[in-house]
């Protein structure tokens, strides 16, 4: 019974070895073969290519987990802050024969302090992107894949001081980034690896050095290159390949910051995180 | 197989893991760079530099402050312990003769070091216990340490701010209005008011006024030059609260009136049927903001610029009055309360007349002091 269990699972799993288009589930081979032979016609009129065969994929994953972040902006103090925090990110992920599209939302805060200071700062950010990337290859087990990446990003930090009184000030760092971003993605039996790196080359960035808890302070946003203003990100996920629509993704990021302005602004982060991934494929038309 | 997929993926994460850590430890120092080691001259230049970038008064104040670190740094780097040090960075911050720049020398002093300005030795020769005691003969109601309410008469109640620290708290004064709701006239008093959270003022202000209006300007610094500012900014008053008592309200008001105080001050000076009557408030308008230090001391510095609603500055100058009254040592030794005396005179007469409109013009001054002004000096 038990061998019988198994050989019906390693069937299933023999999907990839038909085509990764499918995603092991017999239905779904059967649905795809309905939806090729209906439209051979039109693959065939527009001399169709094996990329124009490969699946449509649009995924939606959650992720959570825990940060650590440490930071040094001159803005808001002389002294390094680091700690950590949680953070979730949501990101909806389109794929088709030639191109990649992330569209990202990611959310975290922590409670950072420093060994000599004894007050303690709530740092929070947010960030919206959207990844747009051309597909540079073409292999189908491993795919890269290069494009754009539009950021808008905002870092509040909001400083308690243990003094009389209780004073507390909030300083900001916002940024709107353009700049390149690469992805490589493999799948294998064991798993989904994908891994993205990115880099902002130029951007809009505020950073006032007021306290910017009065919300008066105004936007004064500079033009920045970079030379003044570097940063980087990589994401190393690990998506688990299973029958069903459902996966488990477990990934690693660690995003650095470096703005060179008269009062600069240095941050490091990293983040372990799992979550899910609700997956959809289909054939592209 | 399932076996063999569980154990790459423990393998996988065990990897990002490590690879997690050693990127914090090998990065950090590297990206965001090690502490400052927190000597003299150290934490002098941190504090002279966190000054020279965010102060906001420098454009105002006739201070050469780089000449100033070219006389201070040498005394600050010979200090032979912490209190030394604190003396000489304390010396150097009051040379901006600015009272919202304080140090806060943890360990080194028991309070914080700052500079004494006119609002900290003027004698107000004002005693508000007996105030209460022989102005507020009922029982006055206490709607907590910061707020007090009772009757002077039938038809004038009175208000007490003690100060605006803390944040929240707005409908403690609500409930003082409450308890003196049946009253014609209001005395708001802030005299002795050293101030507190701005918002906070600013919230309680709208307790007594009857529209939306811009009652003053702020200019933050904004850059590394010392006239880096940005545009003004509006600051604006509007009706708050359950209920607003915008008609026959007097204001008292006096020299150590400061900061978030005369804010409320300004904001309340917005509506025009609010009558002030006192003295000249402290001039503290800075709008502070903390800064800390790589030895964990803490410092605060006026981080913008307050303007009247004429563009005038009141920094280190105060708020005048419309109704001028100073309190004398014979008021002070008879146990009178001239200030809130003539607020009284004032309600009582307005009361009495069909228009109350006349009485901000009508005023002057009841001691011969200087003529009174509806704007800053």
């Amino acid at each position: 019974m038990r061998r019988g269990r198994l050989h019906a699972y390693v069937h299933e799993s023999g999907g990839p070895h038909i085509s990764s288009l499918f995603h092991h589930q017999r239905a779904r081979v059967c649905i795809g073969l309905a939806a090729l032979c209906a439209l051979a016609p039109n693959i065939g009129a527009q001399s169709a290519s094996a990329e124009r065969l490969l699946p449509r994929r649009w995924a939606l994953s959650l992720d959570g987990g825990a940060e650590s972040v440490a930071r040094r902006d001159d803005a808001e103090s002389p002294l390094r802050f680091s700690g950590t925090g949680v953070r979730g990110t949501l990101r909806i992920t389109r794929e088709s024969a030639r191109s990649l599209w992330h569209d990202g939302l990611v959310a975290a805060t922590a409670r950072i302090a420093s060994d000599a200071a004894t007050s303690f700062s709530q740092f929070s950010s947010a960030v919206v992107s959207v990844d747009a990337m051309r597909r540079v290859t073409t292999m189908r087990q491993a795919r890269v894949h290069a494009g754009v990446a539009f950021r808008t990003s905002y870092d509040d930090s909001f400083h308690h001081f243990a003094i009389p009184n209780v004073a507390s000030t909030t300083y900001r760092l916002a940024a709107l980034t353009v700049g390149p971003v690469v992805a490589f993605d493999n799948t294998a039996t064991w798993g989904r690896l994908s891994i993205q790196l990115s880099a902002p080359a130029v951007g809009l960035i505020d950073h006032p050095n007021s306290d910017v808890k009065i919300g008066s302070a105004g936007l004064h946003p500079k033009f920045e290159g970079a030379n003044t203003f570097r940063a980087g990100d990589a994401d190393i996920a690990l998506t688990s390949v299973n029958p069903g629509r459902m996966h488990v993704r477990a990934a690693l990021h660690a995003g650095a910051l470096v703005y060179r302005d008269y009062q600069a602004s240095r941050q490091l982060r990293n983040t372990l995180s799992i979550g899910f991934v609700l997956e959809q494929r289909g054939v592209l038309r | 197989m399932r076996h063999i997929v569980q154990q790459r993926v423990r393998a996988l994460v065990a990897i990002t893991t490590a690879l997690a850590i050693a990127l914090t430890t090998s990065c950090l120092n590297a990206i965001v760079g090690p502490d400052n080691a927190p000597s003299n001259a150290t934490v002098f230049d941190e504090l002279w530099s966190g000054a020279d970038l965010h102060y906001s008064f420098f454009v105002i104040k006739p201070v050469n402050w780089d000449s100033i670190r070219t006389l201070y740094r040498p005394r600050a780097v010979a200090a032979r312990n912490a209190g030394e040090l604190e003396t000489a960075i304390g010396a150097m911050l009051a040379e901006l003769r600015d009272p919202h720049v304080v140090l806060f020398a943890n360990g080194a002093s028991a309070s914080p070091t700052r500079y004494r300005a006119r609002a900290d030795t003027v004698n107000t020769r004002l005693n508000l216990q007996n105030t209460f005691r022989k102005y507020v003969p009922a029982e006055p109601y206490v709607a907590s340490a910061r707020v007090k309410s009772g009757f002077i008469s039938s038809d004038i109640g009175y208000v007490r701010i003690e100060n605006f620290f803390g944040s929240d708290w707005e409908a403690e004064v609500d409930s003082a209005l409450v308890h003196i709701a049946s009253a014609r006239s209001v005395i708001v008093d802030v005299r002795e008011n050293d101030g507190g959270t701005y918002r906070l003022a600013i919230n309680i202000a709208g307790r007594f006024v009857r529209e939306r209006r811009t009652f003053g300007y702020l200019r933050f610094r904004r850059g590394p030059r010392h006239d880096d500012l940005t545009d003004f900014v509006d600051e604006v008053v509007e009706p708050a609260g359950p209920a607003q008592r915008t008609q026959n309200v007097f204001l008292l008001a006096n020299a150590r009136t400061a900061s978030a105080a005369e804010v409320f001050t300004l904001a309340l000076r917005s509506n025009p049927a609010v009558v002030f009557v006192g003295d000249t408030t402290a001039g503290m308008s800075g709008g502070p903001t903390a800064r800390e230090l790589s030895n964990g001391w803490v410092y605060r510095l006026s981080e913008w610029i307050e303007y009247t609603a004429d563009h005038a500055l009141y920094e280190t100058i105060g708020l005048a009055p419309n109704v001028v009254v100073r309190a004398t040592a014979t008021d002070f030794n008879r146990g009178v309360d001239a200030a809130l005396v003539r607020a009284v005179q004032l309600a009582t007469t307005a009361l009495a007349s069909a228009s109350l409109t006349p009485v901000r013009s009508a005023s002057s001054p009841p001691n011969g002091g200087p003529p009174p002004s509806n704007g800053t000096r």
